[in-house]
């Protein structure tokens, strides 16, 4: 028994209670063969069934959680949850991490990069000026230069990257340019609006819709939002603005900060509570995954276990539990009630689907049946697209070594597609994805899918231009 | 190894023998009734052919010649005696011609277990009416026994779509050279409890065990039994036909090419043919059927190839000719390579029909290939019979074998006059893997009564 | 493990500093793992019953490395235990008495494609299904399909000669590898067979596969592939009876017909799946389902499923569902498939077992089972591959009501014995390792055991090579070290006959 007194003893305990869902895991292995770190390094350690291993033998008394393996391999994992999908066990995986990450962290404090971040996210204060800035920065085009320019290795490996980041927040170029017509045709001449038109009886039949912004998305990735309130008006829905939202909490989620998690997701319960919505919608498929988890951060049951209070959240277990399952993603949302046809827009697009999309959420067809009906838009298959990217919220600043690995053979697989354009729903992964596709010199441009049912639209003047 | 024929003088073991056999011992007197087989190895008869009616029995003969370092040689029902030379002279023949018959057959379970001695002829009459059977085709076909054949480990052309002896045999029970019982696999259609013993003694050629019994894999008799022949004058242009019929997405059952095609009626002019057997339900053997005469043609070589259909008996008939197809060589090699190379193969086999230095007139070459795995089968008759003449060819072969040995392919002989193998043996030598042969055989013949063909000892 | 998990292996002396710095010099240090508390995750395979704490990981990305270690550690007389992905079922991968187990997670490449020959050349760290995938660009495939193919390796296939559901057509792992090159306990590399040869010597290549890691490392792997079959037809047979269904398989054999596979799932299974979150839509009041799948041309399947149709309700089927798109075959497999994690939700532990039957005493042994688990008052789940006789009963229980454990064990082994006395055997392919050494006596005699003993003397004379496992500790104490050894050895801890949770084989 080496496990410490204090946080550690009581996430014990924590895990004891879930030791039921722990010992789910039949110890099968068919986790191994899907999760992105096991792939490439090959050790048990860093495998999801590895790494329950090691929560169970701290749950069992047989490791401390100050020890050195059982910190670096829990820290290694990416979170993708991709092993969740596979398990024939249903073991909760994603949540159980979260919980060993709380008990790791009170061993030892993530990294001061880490908790930088996570501070600033949280602190709109100084969130906005320096996403504001760094705006300013991305528009001189500075750090698209950089990230193509940079040496790889040594220190300004992460620079480099950080630049590739927020280079790939730009809008992406859907003109008709070279990667269309290969000819200055006309844009917006084709198709037309067909469907029903926005307002009652449409649609979305007036349903209302609060658009959950994003720290990072807002401040960075605003295009998104703004095609995103645009494509679900011209779907009939009323999109409401909440005020008083801010960031989700999931990076501090991540970190194994539950309380600063639990802080935030008290904010964002009070000012979507008070706007009495019928649906939240999201972009981002990490906060999409991250807010009906909110129900958990404050018992130790799941979405719809039994409220137990466990953290002291009082009536907020509960207050969170409803909220989290009105939480849509926006392809969820647009899928569910059918969608308007748009405009032609001949692009070759793949596909990548974010992990807490897909795995946690377990949205696999709704973003693909969003692309495939724009008129003439060419999708064409990823190869692993279901893997992870690498991105996973901080882990590419934190983890460059990984996460480069991880990046790197993503740009390589949708280099290899063909595709002009690779479409992915989650801030991390374009942010990602844009960054290692830059720092490979490829000239693919990354978009949410929502943004091109938008860029659909305009040509197929439904917005009435 | 002792000097068996003056140990054989011995009356007290002589009289053990008898004991436990209860008989007669001269060769005449335990020479199978009504078969005309020659019991004499490298020349030499035996002192007696043994032949017990029960493995107790064998048991205790094995026991007897491991005490007295007796040369034992395994035999059957003495078809396959003259094959895989270099004979050793051997003291006893121990054989399973009186070991006969089925000792269990459950239909329903597609599994039946006969004694050594059975023919594989007297298997499939047995099987027959319950509509199954036993997809092994070896050269010598239903004579042999089933124990000899286990023990050459060699398939025919049914090998492609069923495997060989090895992946359908269950079980074994086996005699080893100093007259333990030991009983491998099982009854069940998967086991793996265990080392694969069962492997190992397939194709061992009785150097590790006397095959006293053996449970076999059976299959439902296929409804229908059909084979396209595709000509055409030389089998070097049947090589497109043949990378066509292995790929097809259904297995044949076979794919035999024949050069030069040995049966009355040929398929049409031409020399060579292609044999493509296809078995199994009305509705698969007839888009089989109409795949490859789609296909076919789209593979041409220099030649358009000629289809003709053999269906039923017809089909039965010519796979039992194809059975016999070694009867009669002076010669049987066996060479192998990757099947896309069965072309070089047939180019490198052609030249040994023009030796320098070679007989006149030169000798006459058969060639018949299981084509999808790369082996071809030479027959050769009119070998030369002068020393000279033999060694010409003996070098030959040798430096045919190191050359197919560089590109991962092996060479053997089958059958062969003896003098040839003074200097080219039919084996391969041992290479670093003689440390396990010699292993395995201390472990099952620790006297060393087996012949040990492959290291010529 | 909770108050009653008896297993917690003890630490092993860690190796000397010489033999690390050995084994980091063949391997890079970044590969040799000896952190105590990482060596944890080592302790047991899929099979969490039988449990042992290594001395250190070793994971070598080639054949010149794995040969580095292998001599190395024979050098100093340190066991060695390969290890391919953790997926077996009896504790074939675990460190009985320290020693070092060597990974093959990084000799994951395939060497060769050769779609031409029909042929690959793999590491032993690539994963079965990935093989299949990569062949499948050719219209290839590899056919032995354990259940957990998608993370099996294929080196962890040859040492237990890998089976799976469309074996009954195409047969098991054996007969599709043709050559290896492997590493011997001595750190020797010997290249075994190979495609292009007949008339090998001894079939060593048939001899080692199967061999579960005793004789040495397989370092490359070289099989045969098929094509895939253009077309494929399941049906799912519902039936009253599981007696019902096992007839219906035999008159589908006897029919004539050889499908692709064979499929029984039982009452206790469906029940099972059925309020998991796997629903598969079998109907729960049916007391067997069968699942029988065709494959070959597209347009030939009609008449032989027809057939088969014919024979199911003739033995009492009450309903057939016929599947042929990829989707709907998935969801009449996915009962099958998922039956093993739907009972791992009932209870906290299940015990996979494994044996063989002839198929004709299939009826009387599954009745049989079936008075085994009455009488010792527990809950037997029988999912089977119905072609082989290959029976998978499965008993769910909580190894912390030590009542219970040690009826399960009884239950166990009795199954064992019947199966044995109707001319079945003890395992038919998750392998002996540690789970069924004591059974081993049940099929072999003495004397048999004494050659298998001698056998790895042959290729292993120092015993080093995952020692203690299927054999079992020999009565005389002859033997290597690698043989003889105690139940409780050193670093092991161990429940006679009882496996942990686990995936299917």
């Amino acid at each position: 028994m080496r496990t410490p007194a204090g946080i550690g003893a009581s996430w014990r305990r924590e895990m004891e209670r879930q030791a039921e869902k722990l010992f789910h895991c039949v110890h099968c292995g068919f986790c191994l063969p899907v999760c992105p770190t096991y792939l490439r390094l090959g050790d048990e350690a860093d495998s999801p069934r590895g790494r329950l291993h090691l929560m169970r033998a701290v749950v069992e008394g047989r490791l401390g959680t100050d020890s050195g393996s059982f910190q670096e391999h829990l820290d290694l994992c990416l979170g993708c949850r991709a092993c969740e999908s596979v398990c024939p066990s249903g073991v909760e995986y994603g949540r159980l991490l979260e919980g060993a990450r709380q008990a790791a962290a009170s061993a030892r404090p993530p990294s001061f990069l880490a908790r930088l971040l996570a501070r600033v996210m949280a602190t709109p204060a100084l969130a906005v000026p320096l996403l504001g800035a760094a705006r300013l920065l991305r528009a001189t085009g500075l750090p698209d230069l950089l990230a193509r320019r940079l040496p790889a290795e040594g220190r300004w490996g992460v620079v480099r990257l950080g630049l590739g980041m927020l280079a790939a927040t730009a809008p992406p170029d859907l003109s008709p340019g070279e990667t269309l017509y290969g000819s200055s045709r006309p844009p917006s001449c084709e198709g037309s609006g067909t469907g029903p038109g926005p307002g009652e009886g449409g649609i979305g039949q007036g349903r209302r819709v609060a658009l959950f912004r994003g720290c990072v998305q807002n401040g960075l990735l605003g295009h998104v939002n703004r095609a995103t309130r645009r494509v679900l008006e011209a779907n009939g829905f009323e999109v409401v603005e909440v005020p008083g939202q801010g960031c989700c909490g999931a990076i501090h989620a991540h970190m194994g900060d539950l309380a600063g998690a639990r802080g935030l997701a008290r904010r964002n319960l009070e000012a979507f509570d008070g706007a009495g919505l019928a649906l939240g919608g999201a972009t981002g498929a990490g906060w999409g995954a991250a807010l009906p988890q909110h129900a958990h951060w404050w018992d130790g049951g799941g979405p719809r276990g039994g409220a137990r209070g466990g953290g002291g959240g009082g009536g907020l277990g509960e207050r969170a539990r409803r909220f989290s399952e009105r939480v849509r993603d926006v392809s969820e949302v647009l899928a569910e009630t059918g969608l308007r046809r748009g405009g032609s827009l001949p692009l070759s697009v793949t596909y990548d689907a974010p992990c807490h999309l897909l795995h946690a959420q377990g949205i696999a067809w709704e973003p693909l049946r969003l692309l495939g009906s724009i008129p003439d838009l060419d999708l064409v298959p990823l190869p692993g697209a279901e893997e992870c990217c690498g991105g996973a919220g901080l882990y590419a600043l934190t983890h460059p070594d990984m996460g480069r690995r991880i990046g790197e053979d993503k740009a390589r697989a949708v280099l290899e597609t063909g595709a002009a354009v690779v479409a992915t729903g989650n801030p991390g992964c374009m942010m990602q994805i844009g960054a290692w596709l830059r720092m490979t010199e490829a000239r693919v441009a990354v978009a949410h899918p929502v943004e091109l049912l938008d860029e659909s639209y305009r040509r197929g003047g439904i917005y009435g231009g | 190894m002792g000097d068996g024929s003056l140990a054989w003088e011995d009356a007290v073991e002589r009289g053990d023998l008898r004991r436990i056999l209860g008989g007669e011992l001269s060769p005449e007197a335990l020479r199978p009734p009504g078969e005309s087989v020659r019991w004499g190895v490298a020349g030499r008869l035996p002192e007696a052919v043994v032949m017990p009616e029960s493995v107790d029995e064998a048991s205790r003969v094995l026991a007897l010649a491991h005490r007295h370092g007796w040369r034992v040689h395994p035999a059957g029902r003495g078809t396959w005696l003259r094959g895989g030379g270099p004979r050793i002279p051997a003291d006893v023949i121990l054989s399973t011609a009186r070991l006969q018959g089925i000792q269990d057959y459950e239909p329903a379970d597609f599994v039946a277990s006969v004694w050594g001695g059975t023919s594989l002829g007297d298997l499939s009459e047995t099987l027959a009416p319950q509509n199954q059977w036993l997809p092994l085709d070896p050269p010598g076909g239903r004579r042999g026994s089933v124990g000899a054949m286990v023990a050459l480990g060699v398939g025919g052309g049914l090998r492609h779509g069923f495997g060989g002896p090895k992946d359908l045999v269950l079980g074994l029970t086996v005699v080893a050279g100093d007259g333990r019982v030991l009983r491998w696999g099982g009854k069940v259609m998967k086991n793996v409890a265990g080392f694969d013993m069962t492997r190992l003694m397939v194709g061992s050629w009785g150097e590790l065990g006397w095959v006293a019994a053996v449970t076999f894999r059976l299959f439902p008799s296929p409804a229908q039994d059909t084979t396209l022949l595709v000509s055409a004058p030389r089998a070097e242009d049947l090589l497109a036909a043949v990378r066509l019929a292995a790929a097809l997405p259904v297995p044949l059952a076979a794919v035999e090419l024949l050069d030069p095609f040995p049966w009355e009626p040929g398929p049409g002019e031409g020399g060579a043919a292609l044999v493509l057997r296809f078995l199994g339900s009305p509705g698969q053997v007839r888009a089989t059927e109409s795949r490859l005469r789609n296909a076919l043609p789209t593979a041409r070589g220099p030649h358009v190839p000629q289809l003709r259909l053999l269906e039923g008996r017809e089909s039965r008939e010519l796979h039992g000719v194809l059975e016999d197809w070694e009867e009669g060589g002076e010669l049987i090699l066996r060479a192998a390579l990757l099947p896309t190379r069965l072309g070089e193969l047939l180019t490198e086999a052609r030249r040994l029909a023009r030796l320098p230095g070679g007989a006149e007139p030169p000798p006459r070459l058969a060639l018949a290939a299981h084509a999808a795995q790369g082996v071809l089968r030479i027959r050769v008759n009119g070998l030369p019979e002068d020393p000279q003449g033999l060694g010409v060819w003996a070098q030959a072969l040798g430096e045919w074998r190191s050359r197919l040995a560089q590109r991962g392919g092996s060479l053997t002989a089958m059958l062969g006059p003896e003098r040839l193998f003074d200097s080219f043996s039919p084996w391969e030598p041992p290479g670093p893997e003689a440390r396990l042969v010699e292993g395995v055989r201390r472990l099952l013949d620790p006297g060393a009564i087996f012949p040990r063909r492959r290291t010529g000892a | 493990m909770n108050s009653a998990g008896p297993i917690s292996p003890s630490l092993p002396p860690p190796l000397p500093e010489e033999v690390l710095a050995d084994l980091r010099r063949a391997v890079g240090p970044r590969w040799v793992i000896t952190d105590p508390d990482h060596l944890l995750v080592y302790e047991a395979d899929a099979q969490t019953g039988h449990r042992g704490l290594p001395q250190a990981v070793v994971l070598p990305a080639s054949t010149q490395e794995a040969a580095a270690v292998f001599g190395c550690l024979h050098g100093h007389g340190i066991p060695v235990i390969p290890r391919g992905a953790g997926t077996g079922l009896a504790g074939g991968a675990v460190a009985l008495q320290g020693g070092v187990v060597v990974s093959t997670a990084r000799m994951n490449r395939i060497l060769e494609l050769d779609p031409d020959n029909r042929r690959a050349v793999v590491q032993p760290g690539v994963s079965n299904s990935r093989l299949s995938a990569a062949a499948a660009a050719f219209g290839l495939h590899y056919p032995p399909d354990p259940s957990s193919q998608t993370a099996c390796t294929l080196g962890g296939n040859v040492a237990t000669n890998a089976g799976g559901p469309h074996c009954l057509k195409y047969g098991v792992t054996g007969r599709y590898v043709t050559g290896l090159k492997v590493v011997l306990a001595d750190g020797e590399v010997m290249h075994l067979g190979g495609a292009g040869r007949e008339g090998s010597l001894f079939d060593f290549v048939g001899l080692f596969v199967g061999s579960e890691g005793c004789f040495g490392l397989a370092a490359e792997i070289e099989v045969v592939l098929a094509p895939t079959p253009e077309g494929a037809c399941t049906l799912l047979a519902l039936f009253d009876t599981l007696e019902s269904a096992g007839k219906a398989v035999t008159e589908i054999l006897k029919a004539g017909l050889l499908p692709a596979a064979l499929e029984i799932v039982d009452r206790n299974t469906i029940l099972a799946v059925e309020a998991s979150a796997y629903a598969a839509g079998y109907p729960t009041h049916a007391g067997a389902a069968l699942v029988v799948e065709f494959d070959g041309y597209p347009e030939g399947l009609e008449e032989e499923v027809v057939q088969a149709e014919e024979r199911c309700r003739a033995a009492g089927a009450w309903e057939v569902r016929r599947a042929r798109t990829p989707e709907e075959r998935a969801a009449l497999w996915k009962g099958r498939k998922k039956a093993f994690g739907a009972m791992g939700r009932l209870a906290p532990d299940l015990v996979v077992q494994d044996a063989t039957v002839p198929r004709s005493r299939l009826p009387e042994v599954l009745a049989r089972i079936d008075g085994i688990a009455r009488h010792h008052r527990l809950r037997i789940a029988n999912v089977f591959h119905a072609g082989d006789g290959n029976l998978h009963p499965n008993i769910v229980f909580d190894r912390r009501d030590a009542d219970e454990t040690r009826r399960v064990e009884e239950a166990a082994r009795e199954i064992m014995e019947l199966c044995v006395a109707v001319g079945g055997t003890i395992t038919g392919e998750h392998g002996v390792g540690l789970e069924k050494r004591e059974y081993m006596p049940l099929v072999f005699s003495p004397g048999e055991l004494e050659v298998l003993r001698g056998v790895k003397r042959v290729f292993d004379p120092a015993g080093l090579c995952n020692p203690g496992k299927v054999l079992p500790p020999s009565q005389e104490g002859r033997g290597g070290p690698g043989e003889g050894a105690p139940d409780e050895a050193v670093g092991g801890g161990r429940l006679p006959g009882l496996g942990g949770r686990g995936g299917e084989g």
